[in-house]
C-alpha cells in the first residue's frame, strides 16, 4: 500500500471516529439540555411524526390484509389463479392460497389479529408520547416555543403541531375501530364456514 | 504460548483490577430493586423446590404461570423451561434465606466466572495478555451484560457454559479426557439451562467448527462426545414438554424476528460500523480452507462472528423474540471487540484510542450510526436515560446503584405488605408472581389463563399496559376486569406516587429504566373492593 493512500485510510478513520465522538457528545442529555435546550421537543416530536407514520402504515396494510380475506370469502374466489397484484402485495398468503386454503385462513386471521393489536399499542404509545410532549411544551418559556425549531419543522410551533397529532390520533383510532369490526365479523364468518 | 501465564501471581495485575471491578459492579447492591415477573417466577419455583423437592406450579395458595397454564400437567409438576436454574436459586435461598439478594448472588457470580475466563480463554489460546485484558475489561464496562448477570435466572449460566464449552474446545479434547469431559459436560449442561441457547449455539458451533477448524475434529472422538452429550440432554427432550412448544413457531414472524436480533446485535454488542469492517475484511474468505484466516486469533474471531450470526439465524426460529437469547453471546463480542481495538491501535494509534475510548465508556458507535441509517430500533416511549438513546452507559448504571429509584414493584410490594388482610385475594393484570413472591396473599390474573373466582377479589390492578396472549387475544386477566367487575361502582381507586412502568427492573436493553421517568403516562392505580354498606331499612 503506498504511503499516501495509508494516509489517507488512517485520516478517514480518524475522523470517522471523530464525528461520531462530537455527535454522540451532542447527544447526552445533559450536554443536549444545556447546548441545545429544544432539541429534545424536536427529538419527540420527530418521533410522533414517525409514530403516525408507522401507525398509518399498519392501518394500510391491516386495510388490506381485511380487503384480501374479504375477497377470498367471496364464493368462487379461492379457486381463482394466482394474481401478480396480490402476490406483491401478499407473496406468502398467495402462494399458499390454492394448496392449503385452511393454513391460509388461519395465518391470514392471524397476521389481521397481530396487526389490529400493533395498532392499538401503537396508539396507546402515541397518545403517551403526545401527553409527554404537551407537558415539555409548557416547560419551555412562551417566546421559545413560537421559534421555528428546526429545518424539518420550519414555521411550525410545536404546540401547533402536536395539536395536529392530537387530530391525527383521533382519526387512527376511528379506522381502527372500524377495522376492528371488520375484523370480528371475518372471524365470525371463517368460524361458521 | 501457555508459558505466557505462568508469571507469578500479584494484586496490581490488570486482570485482578478488572475483577475487583466486575466485582463491585455485580455485587454491589444487588438487590437494590424487587425481582420483575421472570426473576419472580425462577424464584417462586425455586422456593417451591425447597418445600416439595420439585419444582411446582402450585403452592396450595398460588398458581405460578405465564403461559396459560401450559407450563404444568394434572400434579403440577414444572415442564416448560429447565430446571438448573431453579435448583441454583433454591440453594441460594436455602443458605441465604428467601431474599432477593440471596437469589440473585449466584447468578451474579457466575458473570464474575465469565470476566475471568474470557481473560483465560484469550491469554491461553493467543498469549496475547493485551487482547485478553481488553476481552475482560470491554465485558466488564458492558452495562446490558452487568445487568443480565444481576438477574435470578439463566442468563450469566448461560454464558458461562458457551465459554467453557469454547474453552474445552480449543484444548485437546482429541487425546485427553479432561477437556472432552469439560465439553460434553458444559454443552450438556447448556441443554438442562435454557434449551433454546442449546440448539442455537451447537448447531452453527458444531457447523462453523468443520469448516473453520476441521483439523481438530477427529470423527471418532466427535461422535463418541455427541453421543454423551445426546445421553445427558435426553431425559430434558421429554421432561420440558419441547414438542409442546414447536406448536407455537411461527414461520410468518422469521423476518421481524431477524431483523429484531439483528437490530439487537449492533444496537448493544457489535457496533455496525465494525459488523461492516469484519465483512469487508473476510470478503475474500470463500468455502476453501486455504481463504481463511491464518493467524489463530483472526480465525477464532471468524468462528465466533460465525457462531453469533449462526446463533441469530436460528433462534429467528422461535416464537419469542427477545434480546436475552443472546446473552450468552456476549463474551464472544467482547473478544471480538478487544481484537479489532488492537489492530486499530497497531494500524493507526490515535484511531485506536478513540475506538477503545468509545467502545469502552460510551454507546455512541452503537447508535450514532444506526441513527444514521435510520435503523434504529427505539421504542417510542423510550426516554433519554436510557440505553437506547446515546449516553455513558456506565454512568447510567452507577447512578442506578448508588441512588435506587422504587419501581413499580417495589411500590406494589410497599402497599400490598401494609394494606392487605389475611384471607384477601388480589387481581392483577401483571407482576402477579413479584407478589406471589414478596407478599402471603393469593395472588390471581396476571398471564395465568382462565380465572374461576366465586366473588370478586378485594383489590384489582389493571395495569396501564395492555397484555395480549400469544393469540393476540386480550389477556384473560384483562378479559375479566373488562366484563367481571365494575371497578367504577364496587371499588375505590387508589393511586400510588409512581408510573405504572411496564415491567420493572426488566434487564433488556431497550425496556430497562436506570431513573424515573419525568412525565409518566400513568400513574400506579390499585382498586379497593368498597364494603357492601349496611342494609338501613
Amino acid at each position: 500500500m503506498s504511503l499516501n493512500r495509508l494516509k489517507f485510510w488512517n485520516f478517514l478513520l480518524a475522523a470517522g471516529l471523530l464525528a461520531v465522538l462530537v455527535l454522540g457528545l451532542t447527544e447526552v442529555p445533559e450536554l443536549q439540555d444545556y447546548l441545545f435546550p429544544t432539541r429534545h421537543l424536536e427529538v419527540m416530536l420527530r418521533s410522533a411524526k414517525k409514530g403516525c407514520l408507522k401507525i398509518e402504515e399498519n392501518l394500510t396494510s391491516l386495510r388490506a390484509r381485511l380487503a384480501y380475506l374479504e375477497w377470498f370469502l367471496a364464493p368462487g374466489a379461492s379457486n381463482q389463479k394466482v394474481s401478480w397484484d396480490r402476490i406483491v402485495s401478499f407473496p406468502f398468503s398467495e402462494g399458499i392460497r390454492q394448496w392449503s386454503p385452511h393454513f391460509f385462513l388461519e395465518i391470514n386471521l392471524y397476521l389481521a389479529k397481530r396487526g389490529k393489536v400493533n395498532v392499538e399499542r401503537r396508539l396507546k404509545y402515541l397518545d403517551a408520547l403526545l401527553y409527554r410532549i404537551d407537558s415539555n411544551i409548557k416547560k419551555i418559556p412562551p417566546c421559545d416555543t413560537t421559534e421555528p425549531l428546526s429545518r424539518q419543522f420550519r414555521g411550525i410551533i410545536p404546540s401547533q403541531q402536536n395539536q395536529k397529532f392530537h387530530q391525527r390520533w383521533l382519526l387512527y383510532n376511528r379506522g381502527l375501530n372500524e377495522l376492528t369490526d371488520q375484523l370480528t365479523s371475518l372471524g365470525d364468518n371463517i368460524q361458521n364456514k | 504460548m501457555h508459558n505466557a501465564e505462568k508469571r507469578g501471581f500479584h494484586f496490581l495485575q490488570p486482570i485482578v483490577i478488572i475483577l475487583a471491578l466486575g466485582a463491585f459492579l455485580l455485587l454491589f447492591r444487588l438487590d437494590h430493586r424487587p425481582f420483575w415477573q421472570d426473576e419472580a417466577e425462577t424464584a417462586c419455583l425455586a422456593r417451591n423446590v425447597l418445600t416439595y423437592g420439585v419444582p411446582r406450579a402450585y403452592d396450595g395458595v398460588n398458581l405460578i404461570s405465564q403461559e396459560q397454564g401450559q407450563e404444568f400437567g394434572q400434579n403440577f409438576l414444572w415442564r416448560w423451561s429447565p430446571w438448573l436454574q431453579i435448583y441454583i436459586a433454591a440453594a441460594a435461598f436455602k443458605i441465604g434465606g428467601c431474599t432477593t439478594y440471596a437469589g440473585r448472588l449466584p447468578f451474579a457470580i457466575l458473570g464474575i466466572g465469565c470476566i475471568f475466563l474470557v481473560y483465560k480463554f484469550v491469554r491461553r489460546n493467543f498469549g496475547d495478555a493485551t487482547w485478553a485484558c481488553l476481552a475482560a475489561l470491554l465485558l466488564t464496562g458492558s452495562v446490558p451484560f452487568l445487568m443480565f448477570c444481576r438477574q435470578c435466572r439463566y442468563y450469566s449460566l448461560g454464558a458461562l457454559l458457551t465459554l467453557l464449552s469454547l474453552y474445552a474446545f480449543m484444548e485437546d479434547w482429541q487425546t485427553r479426557y479432561g477437556p472432552a469431559l469439560l465439553l460434553c459436560l458444559a454443552v450438556g449442561i447448556l441443554f438442562h439451562t435454557n434449551y433454546l441457547l442449546f440448539f442455537s449455539f451447537t448447531i452453527p458451533g458444531l457447523l462453523a467448527a468443520i469448516w473453520i477448524y476441521y483439523d481438530r475434529l477427529r470423527l471418532r472422538r466427535t461422535l463418541e462426545l455427541c453421543i454423551a452429550t445426546i445421553l445427558i440432554v435426553v431425559s430434558g427432550l421429554f421432561l420440558y414438554r419441547i414438542q409442546q412448544q414447536s406448536h407455537i413457531i411461527k414461520l410468518v414472524l422469521i423476518p421481524r424476528n431477524l431483523e429484531n436480533y439483528f437490530n439487537g446485535l449492533f444496537q448493544y454488542m457489535v457496533p455496525l460500523p465494525i459488523g461492516l469492517y469484519l465483512l469487508w475484511r473476510w470478503r475474500r474468505v470463500r468455502g476453501r480452507r486455504s481463504s481463511l484466516p491464518a493467524e489463530p486469533g483472526e480465525r477464532f474471531v471468524l468462528f465466533a462472528s460465525l457462531i453469533i450470526v449462526g446463533n441469530i439465524l436460528l433462534l429467528s426460529l422461535a416464537p419469542q423474540c427477545e434480546h436475552r437469547y443472546l446473552m450468552h453471546l456476549y463474551p464472544l463480542a467482547a473478544i471480538i471487540l478487544g481484537w479489532v481495538i488492537l489492530r486499530a491501535w497497531r494500524y493507526h494509534k490515535i484511531s485506536g484510542a478513540l475506538l477503545g475510548f468509545l467502545l469502552l465508556f460510551t454507546n455512541w458507535l452503537y447508535l450514532v450510526p444506526m441513527d444514521w441509517a435510520q435503523i434504529i430500533n427505539r421504542p417510542i416511549l423510550n426516554d433519554r436515560h436510557q440505553l437506547t438513546h446515546p449516553n455513558f452507559p456506565l454512568k447510567l448504571f452507577l447512578t442506578e446503584l448508588f441512588d435506587p429509584y422504587p419501581d413499580v414493584n417495589y411500590h406494589l410490594i410497599q402497599f400490598f405488605q401494609t394494606y392487605a388482610q389475611p384471607g384477601d385475594i388480589i387481581l392483577t393484570t401483571y407482576s402477579d408472581l413479584v407478589l406471589q413472591f414478596y407478599t402471603p396473599y393469593r395472588v390471581i390474573g396476571g398471564l395465568q389463563g382462565t380465572i374461576s373466582l366465586d366473588g370478586s377479589p378485594a383489590w384489582v390492578v389493571p395495569r396501564w399496559e395492555t397484555r395480549w396472549n400469544r393469540a393476540y387475544r386480550l389477556n384473560d386477566s384483562e378479559l375479566f376486569i373488562k366484563d367481571k367487575l365494575s371497578l367504577a361502582s364496587d371499588y375505590q381507586p387508589i393511586t400510588l406516587p409512581c408510573a405504572d412502568e411496564p415491567y420493572g427492573n426488566r434487564p433488556d436493553p431497550y425496556s430497562h429504566r436506570f431513573m424515573p421517568e419525568a412525565d409518566p403516562p400513568a400513574r400506579l392505580v390499585i382498586y379497593k373492593k368498597l364494603r357492601p354498606r349496611p342494609y338501613v331499612p
